[in-house]
């Protein structure tokens, strides 16, 4: 079990909070995008989506433009080169977590591995 | 298994990473722009053939038959890119794909298209003057006739092709970035339960991607064959009922995959898949065939303009109710706040 916490501890902190993580993981997938569609994917109101991007911003993950489309004001997000290899680094260690925690249940006999998917 | 908190923030991830792929279509764009350009396709023999002959004795009036070609051409891409900068950003946020292709990118993509062609057909005509030459007699010591020009020109313009093909080839087959996941498919597979749920994913992929072709191919290779209307003018050869059955069911996959999740939300797209199979059999010959030159007879019969005209229309019409639809559910940010 010590292996795991382990694992989990690891995980970067700045990225490990729900609100984050969806905004990291929707800016990982995409090269930009603006604040009006992170709003509506997240559900997260303006202030928290606000101070989430802050954090990330500060931590030096996410590139904040503000900008104009015609006359209306609009704000461009993006992931850093740091905040994708750091979101690589996360989802890395995350899966390592849960390879754990499986070795662990396998080891505790709480969970019976397929003997046929064995080589 | 569900309460292993790492596994629920990879799903949670996962299904994040996965929202903007499934917003590609959210507003029927990308039908709306291939039906366009099923359409143009499809008109092409009617528009040549509604043209008055002396429309192509004047060189520079013959060069707007390459119009439907062109709106064909770009229609795909200038549709996709209005109706996202004008209906669909200003609703659901802007965001751009790492695999969206640019205008520069689908200009490279038809130089090499045009260039590929003519480097896969030059040498042919090539070999068939040189052959031409030499079976005329003339003089021992051949001299620079007209012919032996033609041959030159040939080469060089080969020779240019050839160029173009090597330069354009190494910007336009580029690697593409994999779909956004979440799971390490490495790390996973070193558990036995993950090694099998890799072995599941792979299979139902496989299945998909070759089960479904050959079957959508069967069923609509059985229905032309059983009802043999669509092609009913003229003699049924294998090859040509092999080639539409193709044609009818990769345009079918085309629908499924453009549409990806979308499908679950709109299920009378169910119908329109059916239809898209079925439907230019049934209903192309309705459609009245356009007169043909007979050079181009071979290709178009590989290819109707009816069932090509036909799917353009289905395409274009779910596109335009998958649009409305979408409009309708996503008012604009202030008239949502009023």
């Amino acid at each position: 079990m010590n292996e795991q916490l382990r694992a989990i501890a690891a995980l970067d902190r700045v990225i490990h909070e729900p609100g984050r993580m969806m905004i990291v993981a929707l800016l990982a997938a995409v090269e930009e995008c603006d604040f009006l569609y992170l709003l509506r994917e997240t559900e997260l109101n303006k202030g928290n989506l606000s101070s989430h991007l802050a954090k990330l911003e500060e931590a030096g993950y996410v590139e904040i433009e503000k900008t104009y489309r015609g006359k209306v004001p609009q704000t461009l997000l993006r992931l850093t080169r740091q905040g994708r290899a750091a979101f690589g680094e996360y989802r890395r260690r995350l899966n390592a977590a849960f390879v754990e925690h499986l070795h662990g249940l396998s080891r505790t006999g709480k969970l019976t591995p397929d003997k046929s998917g064995e080589k | 298994m569900e309460d292993i908190p790492e596994l629920r923030d990879l799903a949670t991830l996962q299904a994040q990473m996965q929202k903007p792929a499934r917003n590609t279509n959210i507003d029927g764009s990308f039908e709306l722009g291939w039906g366009t350009m099923l359409l143009c396709a499809g008109l092409v023999p009617y528009f040549n053939a509604a043209m008055p002959k002396a429309f192509w004795s004047s060189p520079w009036l013959a060069y707007l038959a390459y119009l439907p070609l062109l709106c064909m051409a770009f229609a795909p891409f200038a549709i996709s890119k209005l109706i996202k900068r004008f209906i669909t950003w200003p609703r659901i946020g802007y965001f751009a794909n790492p695999n969206d292709l640019k205008l520069t990118q689908l200009l490279m993509l038809m130089a090499f298209g045009l260039a590929l062609g003519f480097l896969a057909t030059r040498p042919i005509r090539l070999v068939w003057d040189i052959r031409e030459l030499g079976s005329t007699p003339g003089p021992a010591v051949p001299h620079l006739g007209v012919e032996t020009r033609g041959i030159i020109l040939h080469g060089i313009e080969l020779l240019i092709c050839a160029a173009l093909v090597v330069y354009l080839g190494r910007k336009v087959i580029r690697k593409r970035q994999p779909p956004p996941a979440a799971y390490d498919a490495a790390m996973l597979a070193q558990g036995a339960l993950g090694r099998k749920r890799l072995r599941q994913v792979k299979l139902i992929l496989s299945l998909f991607f070759v089960g479904v072709p050959v079957l959508l191919c069967g069923v609509v290779f059985g229905v032309i064959y059983l009802s043999r209307s669509v092609m009913s003018h003229t003699e049924i050869h294998w090859s040509h009922l092999g080639v539409l059955s193709f044609f009818l069911a990769t345009n079918a996959i085309l629908y499924l995959m453009g549409n990806g999740v979308a499908i679950k939300q709109h299920r009378w797209k169910w119908l329109v898949l059916v239809l898209l199979l079925v439907g230019p059999i049934v209903a192309a010959p309705a459609i009245p065939y356009p007169p043909i030159k007979p050079e181009l007879m071979a290709m178009l019969e590989l290819f109707p303009p009816p069932a090509t005209l036909f799917l353009g229309l289905l395409w274009f019409l779910s596109g335009a109710a998958t649009l409305i639809l979408f409009i309708r559910h996503n008012p604009l940010p202030e008239a949502e706040a009023q």
